[in-house]
């Protein structure tokens, strides 16, 4: 059963800059669904239209949780900005955001705890949420998602200042609340955690959706051979000037460089090493080389290359 | 069914207690002087009026701007809670938050004021409905600016406006359209309210016919106010 569906969704902003172009997504009850792109892809701005808050251009939204206030109240959302009342403990804030969906109290106050002995914080959770760290903050408003028993989850980069214990718990309700029949989407910059935790992934780049599939296919689909990572030395700069990809040996594809390493595709294994490290001299000064099995990060970025290759031509 | 607006908005302000404590005082502090001075009393009735109104197009609109900028308000409407609802549970709350907080100021302004008993209950329900009235204006203003510095500077503007076209500044002659306008102004009770109690009784306060017209355009603004509620849960960017 689709929970949510849009088709050939578009949506522009006053200034006429086009946000999202022609996306088709839909969410089943169980389904995790993840949307990775890079900064200003559209991420945010679809969760948005999903939550009911912006509408679309053109295309549709079906049913959407603006539809009735019902549909609202089966529907948590969490933003980038993590509001709180601060003068309320972490506590009172779960236990009235639970009152305003009009839940009844024996049930949220069970699984208001039940969530923040999970998230960790239930020893800190009668403190102000104005003592709280950024980690602190990003765990409850997890809590407040998870506690509601929501039927969507529409979660905007839920990672973000989460440590590594907290992405494990985050992964696991994930699958424990689709287990239990929600539906989630999810975006996020984290292709490690989008691939370990949905079941489905859409790739945006500029407002466009460039791919979609399950992350394992996604990755197989390329046939990308072994990806080669440098890491460069600290203060090495403008790399995208330096490290362009038409001089490069045959065999290597250059996929993404940023401020601190960039990355090869090499279609021979590591037989291409020893050339690559030639062509690098005088290019920067490396620090560190890294071999390894593509992952959802390479697809996308390979994917992103592509498409942009298209549109230039 | 349950105010929850309500009873978060109380919750939030009780548990503020240094704002709190902030908010008893500084009104004390700054109308006791007035009070015990040598003013005179169509003066001190407009500087007692011009902070009551203040002190609720301010409380009303300044934490709406934040609260709208950093997504609390639009948080509380995804979760389901009708809009307008959410707004107009929010304005009873505050109002009553500023009632109390003014409480002693007001108190002791009436005490030295030498008013009797009869003064007391038109004085109680005129700066009700005046807060009542500066919470809707302070959100209706919060719904068109992203600032805190215009937010505080267009709900003065519009405080000050409100309170000139109530007749606190200057009565308007009977018969001009500015009394036709003033009868409708929605500080006229407060205006004559604080009349009343700075001579001592001896002004008249409004006949039940009187106040017709300001409680009219208290329910239009509180009304518009909470129609435009949505607007107030769109952060800026979003």
């Amino acid at each position: 059963m689709s929970l949510v569906r849009t088709a050939a969704l578009t949506f522009r902003y006053p200034d006429g800059r086009t946000a999202l172009a022609g996306i088709d997504l839909s969410v089943s009850a169980g389904e995790v669904r993840g949307v990775i792109g890079p900064n200003g892809s559209g991420k945010s701005t679809l969760l948005r239209i999903l939550a009911g808050r912006l509408s679309p251009t053109q295309g549709t939204v079906q049913p959407g949780p603006a539809a009735s206030a019902e549909a609202r109240r089966g529907t948590s959302v969490v933003f980038d900005r993590l509001p709180f009342a601060e003068a309320l403990s972490g506590r009172e804030n779960v236990m009235h955001l639970l009152a305003l969906r009009r839940l009844d109290e024996p049930v949220t106050s069970t699984s208001c705890g039940e969530w923040l002995q999970r998230f960790g914080i239930e020893g800190r959770a009668d403190d102000r949420v104005a003592a709280y760290s950024s980690g602190m903050r990003r765990r409850l408003s997890l809590v407040e998602v998870f506690a509601a028993r929501p039927r969507l989850l529409l979660l905007d980069e839920p990672t973000l200042g989460l440590d590594p214990e907290g992405r494990a718990v985050l992964t696991t309700a994930l699958r424990q609340v689709a287990a239990a029949g929600a539906g989630v989407v999810l975006t996020s910059n984290d292709p490690g955690f989008v691939a370990s935790a949905s079941d489905r992934v859409l790739f945006l780049h500029e407002g466009r959706a460039i791919a979609e599939g399950r992350p394992a296919d996604l990755v197989e689909a390329l046939e990308a051979g072994t990806v080669i990572e440098v890491e460069l030395r600290a203060g090495e700069a403008d790399h995208g000037l330096r490290f362009r990809s038409d001089d490069l040996p045959p065999g290597l594809m250059l996929v993404g460089a940023d401020q601190g390493s960039v990355r090869f595709v090499s279609d021979q294994g590591t037989v291409l090493l020893p050339a690559l490290c030639q062509w690098l001299e005088g290019r920067g000064s490396v620090r560190a080389i890294h071999i390894h099995e593509p992952d959802l990060a390479d697809a996308f970025l390979l994917l992103a290359g592509v498409a942009l290759e298209r549109e230039a031509t | 069914m349950r105010a929850a607006v309500w009873s978060l908005e109380w919750r939030i302000a009780m548990r503020r207690r240094r704002l709190m404590a902030w908010n008893v005082v500084v009104p004390v502090g700054l109308l006791l002087p007035v009070a015990l001075g040598e003013a005179a009393a169509p003066h001190r009735s407009a500087v007692y009026a011009v902070f009551l109104a203040f002190f609720g197009t301010f409380g009303g609109c300044i934490p709406l701007v934040g609260e709208r900028s950093n997504g609390w308000s639009e948080k509380l409407v995804l979760t389901g809670y009708g809009v307008s609802r959410w707004l107009a549970e929010r304005l009873l709350a505050t109002t009553l938050i500023d009632a109390v907080q003014l409480a002693p100021a007001v108190a002791l302004i009436f005490l030295l004021s030498g008013s009797g008993a009869a003064t007391a209950g038109f004085v109680v329900l005129a700066v009700l409905h005046a807060l009542g009235v500066a919470n809707a204006i302070g959100s209706l203003v919060a719904g068109f600016i992203s600032s805190l510095a215009e937010a505080a500077l267009a709900s003065a503007a519009v405080a000050l406006f409100a309170l000139h076209f109530s007749g606190v500044f200057r009565g308007a002659t009977p018969g001009s359209w500015a009394w036709q306008v003033e009868r409708f102004g929605p500080f006229r009770p407060l205006a004559s309210a604080m009349d009343s109690m700075t001579s001592g009784g001896v002004s008249a306060t409004l006949s039940p016919a009187e106040w017709l017209g300001p409680l009219a355009t208290g329910a239009v603004v509180v009304a518009l106010a909470v129609v435009l509620a949505e607007r107030l849960t769109r952060p800026e960017g979003a």
